[in-house]
């Protein structure tokens, strides 16, 4: 096996041993509710920290603040009857 | 021999099978740019190809075609080109070149608005897209195009047929606000809130970097959309829904948290009084009719609340507790939740009683049981479906090097790897 390719399983590995770590925590008792046999490891950190490239920027600013959203205002009911 | 006319002889010559398609693919992408700069010969070109045997060709020179900006007049002679396009082309040769396919149809779209005509663009989009698509799994670009168009065209049932389709592949993430955006809306005017209510969450619970002004427009009709079908709403997002929405969000639709606040407090006056107040920029934002329809589910809400209490009632009676103005008026609202399956009464006429009854449902009939089943069978593939993604993001060389870089609570010694070997 490749060193590179090595490297990837153990990583693979590493990854998968602790989501068993952490399942194990959800299956102690710990938790009220009642769990998923495949439990989803759901994490305090959100995942778009995680993938985030740069500063994240100023949060008043909108992304795509200009998309199309001129439509008449067609839900007024008391235009019906 | 000219460039064009040797082009068009490739096109002509080359379009019969999946090989020769492949080789005309790579003659056209160098062909791209030239072609643009023959735009006042495109046309005599166009005609002497068919557009259902030519696809792939024919899509190159209406690409190079369109560009630029158009007068309605030249609206009004590309939008019948396009549209016969569209019917005819061959699914296999528009696949080899989906971003000018895709291009096409936009420019479609433009024009019908320019020409103030989106129903023109709903049939030949709708054609597209699922040309496009590659399985009914798969959300492409044109998707929130043909949504938009039924919704200015006011063809509600139209857009509805595509939203039942499970979505798992997603080209642009703008492609997914904008379809739950769009699939919102369109289930708003179809009535179907708790459809409605899924796709809105979909945009204010997606991930996101900055604050998207898609969901900022989203999380403004799911506050109305949560009034008008449970009667309450909550500020509390899921746990999965990112921190930039989670902080910002609120501080967009601040008027709209207000008139659930004031929803919560049950008092009709007092919730009349505040839309009567902000009643302009609810306006703005197109948003007063379903503000309208949040005051009629109050009425609507304590009508049912009674159903709870009495088992019989006079029209009178009901008007006052619930403060309409007349007997009348309480028959009609009474009339409509029965009509719409959401109280099960009957109204004496005689003597102005409604008598409130049980649900009838016993849960044990055939088609109750189908659709137990088929809910069941849903579920289960959906948990399947689930799994095999995790598996797949687990197995991601990407993921995998992000996750390792955060991940710092469980160290094993064991299966530390030297820094030169990490990915």
């Amino acid at each position: 096996m490749s060193l590179k390719c090595e490297a990837t399983f153990v990583a693979i590995l590493r990854e998968k041993a602790r989501k068993m770590m952490r399942a194990m925590e959800l299956f102690s008792g710990e938790m009220d509710e009642q769990v998923s046999s495949m439990a989803m490891d759901v994490d305090d950190v959100d995942p778009l920290e995680i993938f985030a490239e740069g500063v994240i920027a100023a949060d008043n600013k909108l992304a795509d603040a200009d998309f199309f959203n001129s439509f008449q205002d067609d839900f007024d009911d008391s235009d019906i009857n | 021999m000219d460039p064009l006319e040797a082009l068009l002889a490739q096109i002509q010559g080359l379009s019969s099978n999946s090989s020769d398609l492949n080789r005309l693919d790579t003659v056209l992408k160098q062909a791209d740019y030239s072609l643009r700069s023959e735009s006042t010969r495109l046309a005599a070109i166009l005609s002497q190809l068919d557009p259902s045997i030519h696809s792939l060709g024919y899509l190159y020179i209406l690409e190079a075609s369109m560009t630029g900006s158009v007068t309605k007049t030249q609206a009004e002679t590309a939008v019948p080109i396009v549209t016969r396009f569209i019917g005819a082309c061959s699914t296999e040769q528009i696949r080899l070149a989906p971003d000018k396919f895709v291009s096409v149809c936009k420019r479609l779209k433009d024009q019908v608005m320019l020409l103030e005509a989106p129903i023109r663009g709903v049939a030949p989009l709708f054609t597209a897209l699922r040309k496009l698509q590659v399985s009914a799994e798969h959300l492409t670009p044109l998707h929130s195009d043909f949504l938009l168009l039924c919704l200015l065209a006011k063809c509600y049932k139209t857009g509805l047929s595509i939203l039942d389709d499970d979505v798992f592949e997603v080209d642009q993430p703008l492609d997914l606000f904008l379809y739950c955006y769009y699939g919102g809306m369109i289930c708003i005017g179809q009535k179907r809130f708790q459809k409605a209510l899924e796709l809105l969450h979909n945009v204010v619970t997606a991930p996101m970097s900055t604050v998207n002004a898609v969901a900022v427009e989203a999380y403004k009709k799911y506050i109305l959309v949560s009034l008008i079908r449970s009667g309450q709403f909550s500020t509390n997002l899921p746990k999965y829904t990112s921190s930039v929405a989670q902080r910002n969000l609120k501080n967009f639709c601040q008027p709209y948290i207000e008139l659930a606040d004031s929803y919560g407090t049950g008092k009709i006056a007092e919730l009349e009084a505040y839309v009567k107040t902000n009643a302009e920029k609810f306006e703005l934002d197109n948003n007063l009719g379903l503000v309208k329809q949040v005051v009629s589910s109050m009425y609507k809400r304590n009508i049912q609340r009674l159903t709870q209490t009495y088992l019989t009632l006079s029209l009178q009676d009901i008007a006052n507790i619930v403060q309409l103005n007349s007997p009348k008026e309480a028959e009609m609202h009474v009339l409509q939740m029965i009509q719409d399956g959401e109280i099960y009464a009957t109204i004496n006429q005689k003597d102005g009683m409604v008598r409130f009854l049980e649900d009838p449902e016993q849960y044990k009939t055939c088609e109750m049981i189908e659709h137990i089943d088929s809910s069941i069978q849903r579920i289960m593939a959906l948990s399947r479906k689930l799994s095999s993604t995790d598996e797949q993001i687990s197995c991601d060389p990407l993921y995998l090097s992000k996750a390792g870089r955060e991940r710092q609570r469980y160290d094993f010694d064991d299966f530390d790897v030297p820094q030169k070997f990490n990915i």
